[in-house]
């Protein structure tokens, strides 16, 4: 799309997936707000504070009319789901850590036919713009940890460098460690390369009862043997990894739905996060879509304030700007603590919109 | 003799403008008053727990006329005069649990089973409404009433009985009746996501808590 000033100016157009590069997010996503539209903007929100900041107060000035959806995608995969419930209900103990990697032998380089457009295909390696590993990958690992344990973080110390891509000159790190502190001594730490891919993609969170795993869009619980029975893993699927052995952490997939072939409930495995976040997004903007015609077909168009007052009752699926805006939070100072190479405390204040 | 006919005309036509306005005056029109705490609510029984669905759309509108009770203190036990659709969009429809959104699966077995494809509304029209006993105090008018009811396409005529208060110019009614599934030829559902072994009763309790408005 050339101009999509002129897009958003279709009536006809309902909803808008901003998926610029992340540090052009805001403009995009405020002016789509502001025409009215349901927006769904990848994350991060925003790769500046006050870019973050300006698109929460637009989706939280736009009100139950619109959906507002961020891109924390993990937050719509139904397995997922199923393991933060663990540790929400305590059933996975008490939380001890969480650890996540992700190695991939990628140049992040793609090639254009001009200079121009090389550059602006290739937004993710300029510092001046991109959050680097830490603000494109990183930031869905901290996410998970804040969703699953309920915990924001506290502090976060970085460390990175250009290991392996030194050639073309980039200044963003293909290399990062984090270290990210959270209250009462609870840690998350996290590798993330462009220049080895040895086990690629794990994410872990560690309970005293039980610890899951993520992989490859793909879950398991691993029990502690001292755990006690929580009940449902009598019939859930297990699969063997070296001496362990996971439950498989698939909504509906039990044993019982194998023997009777009746296994129209599963989720198929190859429907990505992102899959999920969009149809989420997509069934939020009918949700609202249908129940403001419902409203005004049996009460009239008059009553503005009771239309949003039951518009807000109607459910939504997936995070909004404030866990969008708290991410972006994390993503910025987790950036910018690499860079400098110096351990930065978050404020509480730092997470509210204002 | 022309200007005579012309006058007659005129004085005809008034006197039938008059009759119109004074006709329209005897019926008043309520309509569904908007941001109030309208529901329709169906309580239901399964093998493994009961549930309940719900809807804050209620849309439509009563017309009353002169014998209608909206002075109760002048009311008489006995058929009154009132026209009566109402409606709910089946797909505002929720399954509830603790005052909250249930289960999206189990939305989607109940759109199926009530052919929302095909049917989109359930519509209510009153046939018959018969005071039986008026207000007393604080205690509501007490109606029994006859109506058409269509679910899922299927049209029955049940009854109910229906209290209704009158505060100011708005007339609150709550309506309660016990139907079953298998009347509008629902087949009560049995999930196959929970393998076929979850049986819903046939029976359902509906209630319908309504505020109608005086229209202006």
């Amino acid at each position: 799309v050339e101009d999509y000033q002129r897009l958003l100016s279709d009536r006809e157009l309902q909803a808008v997936v901003v998926a610029t590069p992340s540090h052009l997010h805001a403009e995009v996503a405020v002016a789509a707000l502001a025409a009215g539209k349901h927006v769904y903007c990848e994350a991060p929100m925003a790769t500046k504070l006050e870019d973050a900041r300006a698109i929460g107060m637009a989706a939280r000035r736009a009100g139950a009319a619109q959906v507002f959806q961020v891109g924390l995608q993990g937050r719509c995969h139904p397995e997922r789901q199923l393991a933060a419930g663990f540790f929400k209900a305590g059933t996975a103990g008490r939380a001890v850590m969480a650890r996540a990697q992700w190695h991939k032998k990628s140049s992040w380089r793609y090639a254009a036919p001009t200079e121009e457009r090389t550059r602006e295909l290739n937004w993710r390696l300029d510092r001046r713009v991109s959050l680097g590993l830490p603000g494109e990958v990183g930031m869905h690992h901290l996410d998970t940890v804040s969703w699953f344990l309920g915990v924001k973080p506290l502090a976060v110390t970085g460390a990175g460098s250009v290991r392996l891509w030194r050639e073309d000159g980039r200044d963003v790190h293909d290399t990062v460690q984090l270290m990210v502190e959270y209250p009462e001594g609870l840690s998350f730490v996290g590798t993330l390369t462009l220049a080895n891919s040895f086990e690629f993609e794990e994410e872990v969170v560690y309970g005293s009862d039980a610890a899951v795993v993520f992989r490859g869009g793909r879950g398991w619980m691993f029990k502690e043997a001292d755990a006690p029975l929580f009940g449902w893993e009598v019939h859930a699927r297990t699969e063997t990894f070296h001496q362990d052995t996971g439950l498989v952490l698939l909504a509906n997939a039990s044993k019982q739905k194998a023997a009777t072939g009746n296994a129209e409930g599963v989720v198929p495995v190859k429907w990505t996060p992102l899959h999920h976040a969009l149809e989420a997004f997509v069934r939020n903007v009918q949700d609202v879509e249908n129940a403001k015609a419902d409203y005004v077909a049996a009460y009239g168009a008059d009553d503005s304030k009771g239309l949003v007052e039951h518009l807000a009752s109607v459910p939504r699926r997936g995070p909004g700007y404030q866990e969008g805006f708290e991410a972006a939070v994390v993503a910025i100072h987790a950036s910018e603590s690499v860079l400098a190479g110096r351990r930065i405390e978050f404020r509480p204040g730092w997470f509210e919109l204002g | 003799m022309k200007v005579i006919h012309k006058q007659l005309i005129v004085t005809l036509l008034g006197m039938l403008a008059a009759g119109v306005a004074w006709g329209a005056d005897a019926w008043t029109r309520y309509n569904s008053q908007p941001g109030t705490a309208n529901l329709i609510k169906m309580d239901g029984t399964s093998t493994v727990h009961d549930w309940t669905v719900e809807s804050k759309i209620v849309g439509g509108y009563i017309e009353v006329g002169p014998s209608f009770p909206t002075d109760p203190a002048k009311a008489q036990p006995g058929k009154v005069e009132a026209k009566v659709e109402v409606f709910t969009p089946v797909r505002s429809l929720k399954s509830m649990k603790d005052g909250k959104a249930y289960s999206n699966a189990m939305d989607g077995i109940m759109y199926e089973k009530l052919l929302e494809a095909t049917n989109k509304q359930i519509k209510y029209s009153l046939t018959e409404m018969v005071l039986k006993e008026a207000a007393k105090g604080e205690a509501p008018c007490k109606f029994e009433t006859k109506g058409n009811l269509t679910v899922a396409g299927v049209t029955k005529e049940i009854a109910m009985p229906v209290e209704m208060k009158v505060d100011g110019n708005k007339l609150k009614f709550l309506a309660k009746a016990t139907l079953k599934m298998t009347d509008f030829n629902i087949e009560p559902p049995s999930p196959t996501l929970a393998g076929g072994l979850i049986k819903t009763g046939d029976e359902v309790k509906l209630t319908i808590d309504w505020t109608t408005v005086k229209k202006p």
